[in-house]
């Protein structure tokens, strides 16, 4: 049963990470609170799906959870007046969420981080964090960097993509191609770190290849249908 | 979100410039406020004199410094700016590039720190 529950919650961490991330940042841009309450709301169902069962919904639950979580933490971090419209709205939403399918937000998460507001050399570790949930020391070996420096690169594009009001938004059709190349270079250079071990000595690296080739595949199934905007 | 549009230009430039080319180029910054307007992303704008024109102040142990010219001296300098309305970074940004002062100089857009 313990077996089962863990399975379940890592299969929902690996199909549904950057989905949930994607929905529970779009309205504040605050990816990191985003990921801090879905990193609770995971270990949440790791401590009570092995006593409880594993819910028939493991997606919609982990999404009531962590934006209960999200609610509690604006709470603390800010007490001030202008916190108030913002909570009645995640409040709202949490009350219509419930049965609701989780709209895939994904592709407009990719189009954040490749922002051509966001430095380039950061953009493609960023997607591989905020989409696929990969930590800042897998991706700083891949990138043949240290995790903390990795990591506070990380952490400074995600400030940028809040203060800055980057949004998360597929571009218009005139501003695609452009963007849409800044997304694809960013999955490419994934892909390349990716095989930069290619004895596939190294598990960590092994594992990235897989995941960029999820990632590639993820961004074409979400494209637009714009033939044009693919040339 | 409020942004500030940054024109940054060389200065001097401008009086080099042949009237006929100073004329539309004060009707573009004319028809670019206009259209902020219209849209209703104008909070408020302004042309700056130039630099020669610049005080600098700073308050040390409380005594004050006044220094003639700008804060740095660089061939670019602030020469004016917008503050503007927008829902997002790409919107600000898209007015940034409709601003004349993309096209003679730079326009940095930085949000506004909301309290």
């Amino acid at each position: 049963m313990e077996g089962d529950a863990q399975h379940t919650a890592e299969a929902v961490a690996r199909r549904s990470y950057g989905k949930l991330v994607a929905f529970l940042a779009a309205r504040t841009r605050d990816v990191a609170a985003a990921e801090d309450a879905l990193s609770e709301a995971f270990a949440s169902a790791l401590s009570e799906w092995p006593r409880t069962g594993a819910p028939d919904n493991p997606e919609a639950w982990l999404m009531t959870v962590a934006r209960r979580k999200l609610i509690d933490a604006s709470r603390r971090r800010k007490t001030g007046a202008g916190a108030e419209p913002q909570l009645q709205l995640i409040a709202e939403e949490l009350g219509a969420s419930e049965t609701m399918d989780i709209p895939d937000q994904r592709l407009a998460l990719m189009f954040a981080c490749a922002h051509p507001a966001i430095e380039e050399s950061v953009r493609a570790p960023l997607i591989l964090q905020v989409v696929l949930g990969l930590n800042a020391e897998t991706i700083a070996s891949s990138f043949l960097t240290s995790p903390a420096a990795m990591s506070k690169r990380l952490v400074r594009a995600k400030e940028k993509i809040r203060q800055a009001g980057i949004p998360f938004e597929v571009p218009g059709r005139e501003d695609l191609p452009t963007r849409l190349s800044a997304v694809l270079d960013a999955i490419y250079a994934a892909f390349t770190e990716g095989w930069t071990d290619p004895a596939g000595t190294d598990a960590a690296r092994r594992d990235l290849t897989g995941e960029v080739l999820f990632l590639a595949h993820l961004a074409t199934e979400l494209m637009p249908d714009e033939p044009e905007a693919l040339r | 979100m409020q942004y500030l549009l940054m024109i940054y230009s060389e200065e001097g430039a401008w009086n080099r410039l042949p009237e006929a080319v100073q004329k539309e180029g004060l009707a573009a910054y004319t028809a670019y406020g206009e259209a902020l307007r219209k849209a209703g992303a104008m909070v408020g704008a302004n042309r700056l004199r130039d630099t020669a024109d610049a005080t600098t102040v700073s308050v040390t142990n409380g005594k004050t410094q006044v220094m003639d010219g700008p804060f740095a001296e660089s061939k670019e300098q602030l020469g004016g700016y917008y503050l503007i309305e927008a829902k997002n970074l790409d919107e600000a940004i898209s007015w940034a590039a409709r601003c004349p002062g993309a096209a003679h100089g730079k326009v940095e857009v930085r949000p506004v720190w909301s309290m």
